[in-house]
């Protein structure tokens, strides 16, 4: 299905710059050795599911340009999330064993142009997810071990690609208090192993679905505060969270019209409030925060 | 305990060879002295002290399974 050696690859993340990322480090050219043409540019949906993804096309210019969009169809018509899950597994290995295949002296002009999808996700990636699985789930299993605690890791996959799974009758202690000790261990698992296989990207550490009920806690949470913002006129901050946690609070309120969001605070306190948008506030000076979203 | 942080450290330097991890047993809390080689300290501290501090959660988890408390030092 994917065709490495192509004229012009089709590339996506979810933002633009996503995208142009992956572009650079799969042909290893700058910007300006690139044609590059943005298709969409993409929006994130509620919880980042759901959202499409920016997609641009991009020509290495050593490479005659042929206008491939109209003379050549994509072989893969179906919708970016779902190709995700059976053409880039198998392709995120191929391109881990032929790296170089992508190197601009090999785009030659006798090739037929063909349209190669190749998810972001995947792309940034030259060593094979697999092999990143299988070496975190080693660290894992030896991290916990030498913790003491009882508990299995299995290799999961979920709407969003392979994540490691906890499991055993040591789990609380595991997540503890607000999944800290989880993002931990999530943090080491990841680190060790970025440093066994080089350019490996992070591995989701979950435990018995955890995550995905925290997500959904927070953007009830989140619902519930907008809901008081608005009634009372006044802005409601919520208690410090990490930028995981703030995205999902951003992402979830994001079209709830009549509030907005922003992050204020540094570190370890920066947290979310939601400013209702009445005239009673619209002329309070804001307190700047350090960036907007999270 | 000791172990445990052994493990973390070695997997995270460039010199493993140098890792010396010391525990001083106490009643309620032992003390753990962790020490690099000069090169490796900014590894196992970490950006903003990350990785210091996810050390200390995990050896924490550990100590409550075991009812007892850890500290974790990295010494210069």
């Amino acid at each position: 299905m994917k065709t490495v050696t192509s004229e012009s690859v089709e590339f996506e993340g979810k933002t633009v710059e996503r995208a142009l990322e992956a572009a650079r480090r799969h042909f290893g050219l700058s910007d300006d050795q690139m044609e590059i043409e943005i298709l969409t540019k993409g929006s994130t949906g509620i919880f980042g599911l759901g959202g499409r993804k920016a997609r641009i096309k991009v020509v290495p210019k050593a490479a005659p340009q042929t206008e491939s969009k109209v003379s050549a169809p994509a072989p893969d018509k179906s919708p970016p999330e779902k190709k995700l899950q059976d053409t880039d597994r198998a392709s995120a290995s191929l391109e881990g064993k032929t790296p170089e295949i992508s190197s601009p002296s090999e785009v030659t002009a006798t090739e037929a142009p063909k349209h190669a999808v190749v998810s972001e996700k995947f792309a940034n990636e030259t060593p094979d997810r697999e092999k990143v699985l299988q070496k975190a789930m080693e660290v894992a299993k030896n991290l916990f071990e030498k913790t003491g605690l009882d508990c299995r890791t299995e290799i999961k996959t979920g709407p969003e690609g392979p994540f490691l799974d906890i499991n055993g009758p040591d789990i609380s202690i595991v997540i503890g208090r607000e999944g800290q000790t989880l993002s931990a261990f999530e943090y080491i698992i990841n680190r060790i192993t970025a440093r066994e296989i080089e350019g490996s990207r992070g591995i989701t550490v979950d435990a018995q679905g955890y995550r995905e009920k925290r997500n959904q806690s927070l953007a009830s949470l989140a619902q519930r505060m907008a809901i008081k913002a608005k009634k009372t006129g006044k802005s409601v901050a919520l208690s410090p969270m990490g930028a995981r946690e703030r995205r999902i609070i951003h992402i979830s309120l994001r079209n709830f019209s009549g509030v907005k969001t922003r992050s204020v605070g540094d570190g370890r306190e920066r947290k979310v409030i939601i400013t209702p948008l009445n005239r009673r506030y619209r002329n309070r000076k804001r307190t700047p925060g350090r960036k907007q979203g999270a | 305990m000791k172990d445990l942080i052994e493990y973390i450290a070695k997997a995270l330097v460039d010199h493993p060879e140098d890792v010396q991890v010391n525990e001083i047993a106490g009643e309620q809390t032992s003390v753990i002295e962790l020490k690099v080689a000069k090169d490796d300290l900014g590894k196992v501290i970490g950006r903003q002290g990350r990785t210091a501090r996810a050390m200390r959660t995990i050896l924490s988890a550990a100590s409550t399974k075991l009812k007892k408390r850890s500290v974790l030092e990295i010494l210069e």
